[in-house]
């Protein structure tokens, strides 16, 4: 009960918050690649930074375990080949 | 209503900046409530399965990526399911109260009216194949696996913005 809970929660807070930034027009995305309009860059390097810097003081208060979060194993010429 | 009155009534997008802030403390929050990240394509995957489990069971018993998730019968059985729908809930909220629903394809000068969506088809069969490859998509392994800083989540990151730059540079502009 609390999974399904915490999915929709935190799932429509992800959902809510992207189409605020714009990313349900596909014009945005076209955008950063023509460089004409830097928002999907801006949003996911901040959210990034943001969670990254959150993760490492919630690690030090102990708030936050590192061992247990989930890390994508790095088959990086994998990741490499999907980003195309 | 016109098409320039309809685009005065809507809301702004948000500040993007501010938009990443709130963005990075739902990832946060998701991490420390789940401990694993954000994501997409982990559960349109399991869709997969589950629509291969009724149509293709032999076949989808036998594959070695989608066998283990039909294994217990139940593919959609899983937390991304739930946060997927979260997803559409919310941006329709969002998009409510913005006053931004309406149906339209977007950039249809581009490839022409009517193929529009048959070439959207095809780049979404496209990015949904280089999600499986990488084992990942924008959302789960660019966002999520660059918050926890992982080699595979940068590498994601860097190919995509490159390669979308360069793929952009051959199709045609849109005006």
């Amino acid at each position: 009960m609390t999974e399904i809970l915490s999915g929709l929660l935190l799932g429509a807070g992800f959902g809510f918050v992207l189409e605020r930034a714009g990313f349900g027009n596909p014009n945005k995305l076209t955008g950063q690649f023509r460089l004409t309009d830097w928002s999907v860059f801006k949003v996911m390097f901040t959210a990034i930074v943001f969670a990254a810097v959150g993760l490492m003081v919630l690690e030090r208060f102990g708030l936050v375990d590192a061992g247990s979060l989930f890390v994508p194993p790095a088959f990086l010429g994998a990741a490499a080949l999907g980003g195309h | 209503m016109s098409n320039a009155k309809k685009i005065l009534s809507q809301q702004q997008y948000l500040n993007p900046l501010l938009a990443g802030l709130l963005l990075g403390l739902v990832l946060l929050m998701t991490f420390v409530i789940t401990g694993h990240g954000l994501g997409a394509t982990g559960f349109t995957t399991r869709l997969a399965a589950w629509i291969g489990m009724y149509v293709a069971p032999a076949a989808t018993n036998a594959n070695d990526y989608l066998g283990g998730m039909v294994e217990e019968g139940k593919p959609l059985n899983a937390w991304i399911t739930w946060q997927v729908l979260g997803v559409a809930i919310g941006a329709l909220l969002s998009a409510f109260l913005a006053k931004r629903i309406h149906i339209q394809l977007d950039g249809k000068k581009f490839l022409g009216g009517s193929m529009r969506p048959m070439t959207a088809l095809f780049g979404g069969i496209l990015a949904g194949f280089g999600a499986r490859v990488a084992a990942g998509c924008t959302s789960g392994l660019g966002l999520s696996g660059a918050a926890v800083l992982s080699l595979a989540g940068f590498t994601f990151l860097g190919t995509f913005f490159a390669v979308g730059l360069l793929a952009s540079r051959f199709l045609k502009e849109e005006k």
